[in-house]
């Protein structure tokens, strides 16, 4: 199984477990090694225990330059395993599985389906 | 003498080819991917109720098929025809040696393991049009 096979089973697997409401994601802050040194941006980080591993999904805003000077803003769909408070792996790639992670997850956090109760 | 001039016209016949099946896939593949994307979340709204949405999600599926066997004539390399062709047998059933049988109903956990051969056909197929960009 290559790396890109790997995270998209486990995407695939997260995206069951979110929809069955089996694991619960949260807000966090994010880790040092991600946010120290950069001029990015992160909008919203989420992360979860899976199998008595901490993963994580986040949002990265970031300027794009087209030239030296020139730039517009861009935002990437990230999700990243999480080991004692550092990201140690990240799954950067432009996957519709990532992305409707990123929606489920977010939805579950905002709690929409409280308000219908 | 002619033989010369006749190995020549197939080179520059195959050379031909090869410029056309590269701009059509320029033109065509990024279009393709944005098809393939949009299902994606369609399809997977839609798995929650899985029961009741049968049918949106098989025609959504046969949708991706189609595309997925229109783009598989446009690659250039082999590896990428090859994860193309393995998408598309996932829609057939092996009856006996060579005899397959077309599939069109899925479970719940087949849908979803399309869903996720389909996204990581998208991850590939991005990752090719950066290197389009290039050619």
């Amino acid at each position: 199984m290559d790396t890109v096979s790997k995270f998209e089973n486990l995407i695939n697997i997260l995206i069951q477990q979110t929809n069955s409401n089996t694991i619960r994601w949260n807000i966090g802050i994010p880790p040092k090694n991600l946010s120290y040194g950069t001029d990015d941006f992160f909008p919203l980080f989420l992360y979860t225990e899976y199998q008595s591993q901490s993963l994580g999904l986040y949002l990265r805003r970031y300027r794009y330059y087209h030239d030296e000077s020139e730039y517009s803003w861009c935002e990437d769909t990230v999700f990243c395993i999480i080991k004692d408070d550092y990201i140690v792996y990240k799954y950067e790639k432009n996957s519709p599985a990532l992305l409707d992670l990123f929606d489920k997850a977010s939805q579950q956090v905002s709690g929409i389906d409280n308000l219908f109760k | 003498m002619s033989f010369i001039s006749l190995a020549i016209s197939i080179f520059l016949f195959l050379e031909a080819r090869k410029i056309y099946k590269l701009f059509i896939g320029k033109a065509r593949i990024p279009e393709i991917n944005k098809s393939l994307k949009k299902i994606y979340p369609d399809v997977s709204e839609k798995m929650n109720d899985f029961e009741n949405n049968k049918e949106y999600i098989f025609t959504e599926f046969l949708n991706a098929k189609s595309l997925v066997e229109s783009l598989e004539k446009k690659l250039t390399e082999d590896s990428h025809k090859k994860k193309c062709r393995n998408f598309v047998l996932m829609f057939t059933t092996k009856k006996y040696f060579f005899y397959y049988r077309k599939k069109i109903e899925f479970t719940d956990k087949e849908s979803w393991l399309l869903l996720r051969e389909l996204s990581a056909l998208v991850v590939t197929l991005s990752e090719l049009e950066k290197d389009l960009k290039w050619k």
